[in-house]
């Protein structure tokens, strides 16, 4: 759905990628994930066409025709909207600009939104639930959301979810995720990828991702183990191992656990901290 | 898109641009007190309307285009429509220049009122400053404003749009001093040609700076085309307006 080849883009003098190769195919959910400014959200404003590479470019599958960005939804953590102007001539406005007939409903309702109201007098979360429901309104097939998921409460967020997973199945939506709290969005998911000093350092699937990343709770340091970071400071820290074979369950003394997105993720970028 | 933009415009637009004929009519209202025969020289009408649509045109056009977006902090809402750069900007721009028709058509009502009146003589100095060519020299400085407009700063956007004004104004008058055409003598093409040929100059500063950085187009845009003019494009307009004003005063003496 997605191919983005030999990209490079830059702030000024910060490069942020060089050369950066990525292929997200149709109707997958894909994380992106990261230390802060590795460039995440920078990547989704450049699939979004917000931001223009400096060299290399994304080609979107010629199924989306010849304006792929009306069928991308893109929802940035800025929420930019038309402060403004009312729910309504946003609304309006944004049927018109992505020739869409109507307007989906379905998530609004469910807020105390009016539509008379200006777009600068929604709470963050409401902005987040009205910029979703244009996005959704105007039935993109690539929809990219950058780390708002967690400013809705949590009845609307649970609402949204279903309603994206429904969407997943239904049309085969590709959903482009950047996030930091994955405890919601964790079933849904199929595929993580970690940006680390403007290059993928890890691009598994979940499942896949967390047989090969374990936590060993041992009173001595697993030597000759590939350890990812160590958490805690107690007598018995926790070790993260990554690429975990099998075979270490009978080399290593102490617990092997399993871990959930969130402290796979954890995990990783405490690696790169340390 | 056209319509937010015109819903947007048309009231702060009628605003300024109605100081024109309110300008006019207290200057005619004085007179008439006075009881004295208005005497009014077109080329004053001219560039008070230059003047005021310059100055909208200056905080309307290039960077300000997008005035409401940085307001709203809605350009990269914006910018994930599906609509090419060129469209995005021609929509703006036609919204504007569907607004400019407003000083012209004050413009061209007040010449109208005045050359009818008994009580009003009208004299016009230049004839490059009649209203037959108001639509050129607007056209032109919607060019212009756009460019000006694209200035980051708020304060070297006037200072900007300041020095290419007086570009515009000044060097057509600078060539046609140079080749001795007299405005009264010449023909109406020699000074399209003319008005034209001055504004290209200015243009052609802009546009060195503007279309290398126009590929762009993001949200970087504005501070890099800001650099380049501020550093090499207003010296030298500033140096040819400079050259139009010797080559003047030279023949004046």
């Amino acid at each position: 759905m997605i191919t983005i080849k030999n990209l490079s883009f830059s702030y000024e003098k910060n490069k942020i990628f060089d050369n950066f190769n990525l292929h997200i195919p149709e109707g997958q959910a894909c994380l992106i994930t990261g230390i802060n400014g590795v460039g995440k959200s920078t990547l989704l404003r450049l699939m979004a066409g917000v931001l223009n590479p400096d060299k290399g470019g994304i080609v979107f599958n010629p199924k989306l025709g010849r304006k792929p960005k009306q069928k991308i939804g893109f929802i940035s953590d800025r929420l930019s909207l038309y402060d403004s102007l009312t729910v309504a001539e946003g609304i309006n406005l944004h049927m018109s600009a992505f020739n869409s007939p109507n307007f989906d409903d379905t998530l609004i309702k469910h807020t105390k939104i009016q539509y008379s109201s200006k777009i600068k007098s929604l709470s963050i979360g409401q902005r987040t639930i009205y910029h979703l429901s244009l996005v959704l309104s105007a039935a993109p097939e690539i929809l990219l959301i950058d780390e708002i998921i967690h400013s809705i409460d949590a009845y609307l967020r649970k609402y949204f979810i279903e309603q994206l997973i429904r969407l997943l199945s239904e049309r085969r939506l590709t959903v482009i995720m950047v996030n930091v709290n994955f405890h919601d969005i964790e079933h849904m998911v199929d595929r993580i990828i970690l940006l680390k000093s403007g290059r993928i350092a890890v691009d598994e699937k979940i499942e896949a991702l967390k047989e090969k990343v374990k936590r060993v709770v041992s009173s001595s340091r697993p030597e000759g183990f590939p350890i990812l970071s160590q958490e805690g400071h107690s007598d018995r820290p926790d070790y993260f191992i990554y690429p975990f074979l099998d075979e270490y369950r009978s080399q290593i003394q102490g617990e092997v656990e399993d871990l959930n997105l969130t402290e796979i993720v954890t995990a990783f970028i405490g690696g790169e901290y340390a | 898109m056209l319509r937010k933009e015109l819903r947007e415009l048309w009231k702060p637009a009628l605003a300024r641009f109605s100081l024109v004929p309110i300008l006019m009519l207290l200057r005619a209202l004085s007179y008439v007190i006075a009881g004295a025969k208005i005497f009014i020289l077109f080329d004053q009408i001219f560039i008070i309307t230059l003047a005021v649509t310059s100055i909208w045109i200056a905080h309307n056009l290039g960077i300000t285009v997008l005035k409401s977006e940085y307001q709203d902090r809605a350009l990269e809402y914006l910018l994930t429509f599906p609509f090419s750069k060129y469209k995005t900007l021609g929509l703006k721009l036609t919204a504007r220049s569907l607004i400019l028709l407003l000083p012209l058509g004050i413009y061209l009502l007040s010449a109208a009122i005045l050359t009818n009146s008994p009580r009003i003589e009208v004299i016009l100095d230049n004839f490059m400053f009649s209203p037959y060519f108001f639509p050129i020299w607007c056209f032109c400085i919607l060019l212009n404003g756009f460019f000006c407009g694209l200035q980051e700063d708020r304060n070297w956007r006037a200072i900007s749009g300041f020095i290419t004004f007086l570009s515009i104004v000044l060097i057509p008058i600078g060539i046609s001093s140079l080749f001795r055409i007299e405005a009264q003598a010449a023909s109406e093409f020699h000074l399209v040609i003319i008005i034209f040929l001055g504004f290209c100059l200015v243009l052609l500063t802009h546009a060195v700076a503007f279309f290398p950085v126009f590929r762009r187009f993001d949200l970087r845009f504005s501070k890099k085309y800001s650099n380049i003019i501020r550093f090499m494009g207003l010296p030298i307009l500033v140096l040819l307006d400079v050259v139009a004003i010797v080559i003047l005063k030279s023949k004046m003496l």
